[in-house]
């Protein structure tokens, strides 16, 4: 089944009374359980493409469906709920409320959406795996200024996955991380995907994206060519990366 | 750079700067005008008192008797340079008619005084001069009379209007020719009204009537004090009151209220935006991290890259003020213009200079703090400022509470509380604002209630649980009566005539005598007022301490005589009375308002009857009945129309009305600007919070909060902080009753116990604080809807 399907999808800004066409007629299809990742130069609409098909941002044209639904027939309201509870989101700079600690921020989503006292207990229990499988437990209490960035982008993961997503949008999971910390998130990525968990990712790093079982090129708001590279295994890793290597230099990269 | 930086700043916190720049604008309004009202005012006061000349000292004589022994004994003074004599003759409201032009006489109703008490004077008076509108002596011709502004505004009356007087059976109509500046009379708070008409005109309404005279004297003394002492040994007993020149400037109180508590809201407004004044440098500062590296890096002195930010927000501060001072003119001028319809104000242009110093004392002090709060700059060294503060070391552990802990609280409410804890500062300011408005409010409420209240009544000496009270007993063509055996003749004739229609009553009323007390061994001699029961329940008093007199040589004082001359229970003091000295043994003390707290109370069994009776107070009606104070009293105005039928309050009204109604007027207009100003206060912080919190609140849409559950969050830190600053008004409400509104209240010579209505003070205005702050923040986060992913790049 279709986890995430675009058809025709476009989005426009106006700057300065100019038009600018960042999405010009994407068509995609993810499957579940997939991982797929979009790759492309800088200004090429991959964040634009990202924010606009887990409906973070409203499309000018085209349709997006989610699981079969159509997203931009439903209202703000159900849109929000969607992304709050079957959605799950990583971005690039570790966005947390700095007034609490890592543990706080990661059931916050789940806090939000839960009403009885039960669900509360059950939230914790599944926070508490979460963190263990991530690595994060010890830092629990901290501060979000007390920990380093691979931990606190774990404990973003953590929080994208409180809420058991059936998706998860990753804007450069990796981006503002050492290499050491970049390898330790997506692992956790990959981990997450062999699970179930369809992931759809915006990357510039070849070795990131290899992980991915498809990747996007997107170049000019336009999805120019995609590539399928299987499931991960961590024994073809270097085999994967030039493969991807040579796609893109192909493409101009 | 230097100017890209300050160019790029201005434009990126615009929103912050706007506000800024609105605080501080408000907060110069406020604190020029209310700065220059008060100078007005009070500068206002002397020139209106010289205008006026108001002597030393006034004395307030009941009827002639004693004008020759008066006068003798002012001429023996040698420290009174100079005297005058005045005569006012005593009027009921209900005898003075306004017929506005245009309506007919019949249509027309009695004036309405406020429970003050009238007057009908007369020009060319030497002291406390009644003034036209420019302040020159008033000129009447004959048939005209002058009104004080506070009567002909509350009456609805204009110049041309007529007013009908009936005195003593005859009708005399006169035609209003000025609004008069009286400056002891003419302020609603002296509980005192006067009709000023030409000589001739008072001399023909006075003749032949039987209406109450009262002798004004007014005397300038090289030692008022010691003048005073003296006459009150000399045992005159028909001194009413004595006043002196430092009361008048008590009667204008009031004028300046509004004034100070706009200064207090100013200084609010400065403290609030300091604060977002330092939230927007080190927001600067930290996003300007970088450059500021750079700056220092390339050889730039400290206090040159300060200069950047000090130039900005002194430019922000300078014509927020301006703007402020230009606006606080007009402003200024409306406040002053309700002052001086009762007063001659002078010359007022240095008023305007006042609100520019304090325009200029709101730059400066603002720009300075600003100085210290940029100190900061100096700390950051060029690397790490290069390497974006990365170190670590900016951050300091801000962690209140624990999601997970608190099992009971909703997220929303929850995230609210924990700002509020891990930012005290920034809503310390808040929470002191509100705290003040809500103190502010209720301080008049309380006043307000406590002058309505059963404890008020009984201050006055009178039994709150009395059916009714009637205010003269006087019989058709009685003169007024002048001891205490007319007055018991008049009891038992409108018992009589009560009983006749079925009522059982029983009458009581004090007496109201003089009597002077030796009350120590050295001599001391002063003279008290006696409340001197006669009938039923004559006069009500709840002692403090000790017990009623009972016998004849039995005497209670009140608390203030006993604490100014050192008397206590069991003591012997001595009375001159008419038939020869009596001594009294001292058997409680009480606390109450009469004769501005300095009084005293005998047994009925010592014969007073030959003394000479100053009048008497309120009549207590005693009967069995279902029906209120209102309905009785109303319903005896049918069957007795001859009486003034009043009840507790009406009596108390009568003593306080014009201060009470002047509270009254005030508290809904007070309220209603209080909690404008903490909406717009909170409204403007929201926007701040929205702004600087951009990222935040981006990245909550971004993972899926509704927009209208972010907008509860913010919220939610403002009912926090109203919640919390309730928890601290309360008891500051509480204080404030305790040490200020007792001593206020204090001032009229007694101790009371303040009375609140719980339900209204700390339910209803608290409730109605907090729906007015969330309707402002409401509306203040409206722009959170418009965040969008974007936004997100603003996170810290």
């Amino acid at each position: 089944m279709n986890a995430l399907k675009a058809t025709d999808l476009c989005k426009t800004y106006i700057v300065n009374k100019r038009q600018n066409n960042v999405l010009r007629n994407v068509n995609l299809e993810i499957e579940e359980g997939e991982m797929v990742g979009v790759m492309g130069p800088s200004g090429s609409g991959k964040t634009t493409l990202l924010y606009t098909i887990s409906g973070m941002d409203t499309a000018t044209a085209g349709e997006i469906r989610f699981f079969g639904e159509e997203m931009t027939k439903l209202s703000a309201n159900q849109v929000s709920d969607m992304r709050l509870k079957r959605m799950g989101f990583v971005f690039q700079q570790m966005y947390m409320l700095k007034n609490l600690s890592i543990y706080d921020n990661i059931v916050l989503p789940a806090y939000q959406s839960a009403s009885s006292k039960a669900q509360r207990r059950e939230i914790n229990e599944r926070a508490k795996v979460l963190m263990a499988k991530l690595g994060i437990s010890e830092v629990a209490d901290n501060d979000i200024s007390e920990v380093s960035g691979g931990q606190l982008q774990r404990a973003c993961i953590a929080r994208s996955m409180i809420n058991n997503p059936k998706i998860i949008f990753a804007d450069e999971p990796t981006g503002a991380l050492n290499k050491q910390n970049s390898k330790e998130v997506m692992k956790e990525l990959n981990k997450l995907n062999e699970e179930g968990t369809t992931i759809m990712m915006v990357t510039h790093d070849v070795k990131v994206a290899s992980r991915c079982e498809r990747v996007f090129y997107i170049e000019d708001g336009n999805i120019r060519d995609e590539m399928h590279l299987g499931k991960y295994t961590e024994d073809m890793a270097r085999e994967r990366d030039r493969e991807l290597n040579n796609w893109l230099m192909k493409l101009g990269w | 750079m230097w100017f890209e930086i300050l160019k790029k700043d201005l434009m990126k916190q615009k929103s912050v700067n706007i506000i800024l720049f609105l605080f501080i604008t408000l907060s110069t309004i406020f604190l020029a005008s209310s700065v220059s009202n008060i100078h007005v005012v009070m500068n206002g006061l002397k020139t209106f008192m010289k205008y006026a000349n108001v002597s030393d000292v006034m004395v307030v004589l009941g009827g002639e008797d004693e004008k020759e022994a008066f006068e003798e004994w002012i001429e023996s003074r040698s420290e009174i340079t100079e005297y005058a004599y005045e005569q006012l003759c005593q009027i009921k409201a209900d005898d003075v008619i306004p017929v506005k032009e245009g309506m007919s006489e019949e249509n027309a109703n009695p004036i309405d005084a406020a429970g003050a008490s009238l007057y009908l004077g007369y020009t060319g008076s030497k002291y406390a001069k009644p003034l036209d509108g420019e302040g020159n002596d008033l000129m009447l011709g004959s048939g005209e009379v002058a009104v004080s502004p506070g009567l002909m505004e509350r009456n609805g009356l204009q110049t041309g209007d007529k007013i009908q007087i009936e005195i003593s059976g005859k009708i005399f109509t006169y035609q209003i020719a000025v609004r008069c500046k009286d400056i002891l009379f003419g302020n609603e708070m002296s509980g005192m009204g006067r009709l000023v008409f030409c000589k001739e005109d008072y001399d023909a309404m006075v003749l032949d009537s039987t209406n109450v005279t009262i002798g004004v004297y007014g005397f300038n003394s090289t030692e008022p004090k010691k003048t005073l002492e003296a006459m009150n040994r000399q045992n005159f007993q028909s001194v009413a009151n004595s006043i002196e020149s430092s009361l008048y400037s008590m009667l204008y109180v009031f004028d300046m209220i509004v004034a100070a508590l706009l200064i207090v809201i100013g200084i609010c407004l400065i403290l609030i935006s300091l604060m977002i004044l330092r939230f927007s440098l080190s927001f600067t500062m930290e996003e300007n991290y970088r450059e500021i590296g750079v700056m220092k890096a390339i050889g730039m002195r400290n206090f040159s890259i300060q200069k950047i930010y000090l130039v900005k927000y002194f430019a922000v501060v300078a014509v927020g003020a301006f703007v402020g001072f230009l606006l606080s003119i007009p402003i200024g001028a409306l406040m002053t213009e309700s002052v001086s319809k009762n007063m001659v104000l002078g010359d007022s242009t240095d008023s305007m200079w006042l609100s520019l110093i304090c325009s200029v004392a709101v730059i400066i002090f603002v720009t300075g703090m600003c100085v210290l709060f940029t100190r900061k700059l100096k700390k950051i060294s060029a690397i790490e400022a290069i390497r974006n503060g990365g170190n670590g070391e900016r951050y300091q552990r801000k962690r209140g509470l624990c999601l997970y802990k608190r099992k009971y609280m909703g997220t929303i409410s929850f995230l609210g509380l924990n700002d509020i804890l891990c930012n005290t500062k920034r809503y310390l300011v808040l929470l002191i604002t509100f705290c003040i408005s809500f103190v502010l409010i209720t301080v008049p409420l309380n006043t307000l209630t406590t002058m309505e209240s059963d404890e008020m009544v009984s201050k006055f000496s009178l039994n709150p649980d009395a059916a009714v009270y009637i205010e003269t007993i006087e019989d058709e063509g009685d003169d007024p009566y002048h001891n205490t055996k007319d007055l018991e003749k008049a009891l038992r004739r409108i018992e009589h005539e009560m009983a006749e229609k079925g009522y059982d009553a029983k009458l009581g009323v004090g007496a109201l005598i003089f009597c002077q007390f030796t009350l120590n061994d050295e001599g001391k001699t002063e003279t008290f007022l006696t409340n001197y029961p006669i009938g039923e329940n004559g006069s009500y008093c709840e002692y403090a301490e000790g017990e009623a007199p009972k016998l004849e040589n039995e005497v209670a004082f009140s608390k203030k005589v006993m604490e100014d001359n050192h008397l206590r229970i069991g003591d012997t003091v001595t009375a001159q009375l008419s038939e020869g000295e009596h001594k009294f043994i001292i058997t409680g003390y009480y606390s109450d308002y009469m004769q501005l707290g300095k009084s005293c109370r005998l047994n009925p069994a010592i014969d007073l009857s030959n003394e000479v009776m100053m009048g008497y107070w309120k009549t207590t009606v005693d009967m069995d009945t279902e029906l209120t104070q209102r309905q009785l009293a109303d319903q005896l105005k049918q069957e007795f129309p001859q009486y003034e039928w009043l009840t507790a309050q009406e009596a108390v009204n009568a003593n306080i009305g014009s201060v009470k109604e002047t509270m009254r007027a005030m508290q809904f207009p007070m309220t209603v600007m209080l909690c404008v100003l903490i909406m717009l206060i909170a409204l403007l912080m929201m926007k701040l919070f929205v702004v600087q919190e951009k990222g935040q609140l981006a990245m909550l849409g971004s993972i899926g909060w509704r927009s209208h559950d972010i907008r509860m969050w913010l919220m939610m830190r403002m009912v926090w902080v109203v919640i919390l600053s309730m928890v601290f008004a309360v008891p500051l409400s509480m204080l404030c009753n305790r040490f200020i509104l007792t001593k206020v209240f204090a001032i009229m010579g007694a101790e009371l116990q303040i009375q609140v209505e719980p339900l209204k003070a700390y339910v209803l205005y608290p409730v109605v604080l907090l729906v007015g702050i969330m309707a402002a923040t409401y509306f203040a986060t409206g722009s959170v809807r418009r965040i969008n992913t974007s936004d997100m790049k603003i996170a810290e």
